[in-house]
């Protein structure tokens, strides 16, 4: 008895209020726990697609620009909410802050923010007409992309009148937003030249079918500043020049201009050049002197060639960058009427000699015919029958993996209508035109390909019976057999 | 373990035991039923940009049942002991209170799946009755089951907090829905706030659920939402194990 009354209070008031505070310190130290556990878990994250539809994982290109990014790019989605392609646009780039917070997107709704669409209007020198535009912005370089770019669009049935409106049938989005992206993180301005002055394709056309004014966007958009260049007299190949386009020149250049092209070369020069079955470059014995022998032909491809259209689908590639992601994709390449570019015979692949890689090549069923005029009259004649090789790599003086200015690089393809205006956009021809341009201009996180994500039309047709039929299932069947089931119970426990 | 699994056990019965969980469950069925209905009967032969069941999740529709169904299943759990008396004989038996805490809530969330669960035929008997709809992705709807299984484990944590503290269902219902509905209007102002740069709009982004909802009925599993869930679950069970212990102070 005496013992109990010694002993402390169990319910004293300041032992209640030690455990208050105690539970007060708990509560606030589980809620610390709660928000570094947050914090950690946007820090470092993962995110897992369970669906095959494409249209929410971004390429393994896209992943890899933004990896590299480093400074902070604002991207300004200035779009009005009621626009269709507004969700797809902000879902994507939604997707592109997720994978890097360094992205960051503002949205401005120019039609219920006038204020601030006249700042972002003064901003970035914008039009008073300007709208639906995304705009990229990073080291003092900016980016617009318009909305018209972003969609690629049915017009053949809107025409033979199958619909009455035009539909969207493909999505821009992640090829223009990755390249802008790249573009405008990338502090340096990478200059090109088209030759010119042999009838070349002209890179300032865009509205002729053999004109290369698609060619010159896809360039200018992955953040290339382009140029014409004539080599005639004492004019030079400038030393900014980090790749020289030749697209088939009709007039053979001549041998001060070979010369000095062989000089760029040998000074660590890039080089794109494309020779359809009809160009006269005159180029033969250079290329020769770098293992590449131009074949004097037109190769079909007895398998792989649509009837009657003189195009070749080539799929046989191998697995340099420039090709390799073609290959992973069973993407093929389709050329107008080539010829034959393969590693000339006896040329020596050791470390001091340029590495000459064939790139494309047809399958077992090709065939080279040599054009043989004799006055008016023409003859094909059989020159090769098997795999006959279409394009070549050549690489000098480089190591793997490593900038090196000093590096050549070259590829020599036997086509160069499958990059014109007409033929870009078919099969895989644009892929390639940019996996090469970034391999010569030595971007390889330019490298990897993003076709257009194609928009997907979601409809449904039920008919009046079974929608009714389905009502009934819906709002009857299943909650009533839950409540039968219920009653059932309910009877029973009251037995 | 036995003494948590028999716990468990008598929380998941006590619904079916009576006319009450089959209500709720018919409740939130039909309820379901309706909406997926009326958005059906609006989309019918009209082209529109995501599955359907996709945007079945992104409607005001799912929320409601979900803001609705958690007061429903989780006012009793400790309010009902409270008010009949049981709840001091339960706390005397030599049971810990985490084993009785997560056994209440697991009972709880138990039985809110299996109310949902109906709703995962959804896709399917669209299929059927359907024309012109493309095979059904088990990706989306495994992801779209796990985002619900998610939210409602958070959401049964949170109902279990407001049952522990009043003996009251009424008021323990009302507090759930409070307090769920003001997490759901806060996640939701980054729907009506265009982004902007800035910790405030990712802050925001992080706690829509709106957003993550939108995510796992795409398919898209993403560890961040996954936290997110886990340890609010974690934080508002460790809450009402506080409170059952502070009955000690008294």
């Amino acid at each position: 008895m005496r013992n109990e009354t010694e002993q402390p209070a169990s319910f004293s008031a300041s032992r209640r209020w030690g455990q208050a505070l105690n539970f007060v310190l708990a509560v606030l130290a589980a809620a610390a726990l709660v928000l570094l556990a947050n914090h950690l878990a946007t820090r470092h994250y993962a995110r897992v697609a369970w669906t095959d539809n494409a249209n929410f994982k971004l390429s393994p290109l896209t992943r890899q620009v933004l990896q590299s990014l480093t400074n902070t790019v604002r991207v300004v989605v200035y779009y009005d909410r009621a626009e269709a392609l507004y969700t797809p646009v902000t879902a994507l780039l939604k997707e592109y802050s997720l994978a890097n917070p360094r992205v960051e997107i503002e949205v401005v709704n120019y039609v219920v923010e006038p204020a601030k669409a006249e700042l972002i209007k003064a901003r970035y020198r914008l039009t008073p007409q300007a709208r639906d535009l995304v705009i990229f912005d990073a080291n003092g370089k900016t980016k617009v992309i318009t909305q018209s770019d972003l969609s690629e669009y049915d017009l053949a049935a809107f025409v033979v009148g199958r619909d009455r409106d035009i539909r969207r049938t493909g999505f821009h989005g992640e090829r223009l937003f990755t390249s802008a992206l790249a573009t405008v993180a990338d502090p340096a301005t990478p200059q090109a030249y088209f030759l010119t002055g042999h009838g070349e394709h002209d890179h300032g056309n865009s509205s002729h079918d053999v004109g290369y004014g698609k060619f010159a966007a896809l360039l200018l958009d992955s953040g290339v500043r382009l140029a014409p260049l004539r080599l005639a007299g004492t004019n030079t190949i400038p030393a900014d020049s980090r790749l020289l386009i030749v697209a088939a020149p009709q007039i053979p250049l001549d041998s001060s201009e070979q010369e000095k092209l062989e000089k760029y070369l040998q000074g660590g020069g890039r080089m794109l050049l494309l020779l359809s079955y009809n160009s006269r470059s005159g180029l033969e014995p250079l290329l020769a002197r770098w293992g590449v022998e131009i074949g004097d032909n037109t190769v079909i491809d007895e398998r792989n060639s649509p009837p009657a259209s003189g195009s070749v689908l080539v799929n046989q590639f191998d697995p340099h960058p420039v090709v390799g992601p073609l290959a992973s994709a069973r993407l093929p390449l389709q050329l107008v009427l080539p010829r034959s570019i393969g590693r000339r015979a006896g040329h020596q692949q050791n470390a001091d000699a340029a590495k000459v890689t064939e790139l494309a090549a047809t399958s077992e069923a090709g065939l080279a015919v040599r054009r043989v005029r004799n006055g008016p009259q023409s003859s094909a004649l059989r020159e090769r029958q098997g795999v006959i090789p279409l394009m070549i790599a050549v690489e000098k003086g480089g190591i793997a993996g490593v900038a090196d200015a000093g590096a050549t690089r070259m590829i020599v393809a036997g086509d160069s209508y499958f990059l014109d205006n007409q033929m870009i956009e078919a099969a895989a021809n644009r892929e390639f035109a940019w996996q090469a341009a970034n391999w010569l201009l030595d971007r390889p996180q330019f490298l990897g390909g993003i076709g257009p994500r194609p928009v997907r039309e979601h409809t449904f047709t039920i008919t009046a019976a079974k929608m009714r039929r389905l009502f009934w299932i819906l709002v009857a069947v299943i909650p009533g057999a839950s409540l039968a089931l219920g009653l059932v119970v309910w009877i029973r426990r009251q037995r | 373990m036995r003494a948590f699994l028999t716990l468990t056990r008598r929380e998941l019965t006590m619904h079916f035991v009576s006319l009450t969980g089959y209500v709720v469950i018919a409740g939130v069925q039909l309820l379901l039923g309706q909406s997926f209905w009326t958005l059906l009967d609006a989309l019918n032969n009209k082209p529109f940009d995501m599955p359907v069941t996709e945007k079945f999740f992104d409607t005001g529709f799912f929320w409601l049942v979900l803001l609705l169904v958690t007061p429903a299943i989780t006012m009793r759990t400790y309010a009902q002991e409270r008010a009949t008396g049981t709840f001091e004989t339960l706390m005397t038996t030599p049971i810990g209170e985490t084993q009785v805490v997560l056994a209440k809530f697991c009972g709880a969330l138990a039985f809110f799946m299996i109310a949902w669960l109906p709703a995962a035929a959804y896709p399917f008997l669209l299929r059927h009755y359907a024309e012109g709809m493309a095979p059904v992705d088990a990706g989306p709807v495994a992801a779209t089951l796990l985002g619900i299984a998610l939210l409602g484990s958070f959401y049964m944590a949170l109902g279990c907090f407001a049952s522990s503290l009043t003996r009251s269902q009424i008021v323990a219902a009302m507090t759930t829905f409070a307090i769920g509905l003001g997490l759901f209007l806060l996640g939701y102002l980054s729907q009506i706030r265009p982004p902007e740069p800035g910790w405030q709009a990712q802050l925001l982004v992080h706690i829509s659920m709106l957003e993550h909802m939108r995510d796992f009925s795409r398919g898209i599993v993403d560890t961040r939402h996954i936290f997110f869930y886990l340890s609010l679950t974690a934080f508002f069970l460790f809450l009402t194990h506080r409170v059952l212990e502070s009955r000690r102070w008294k």
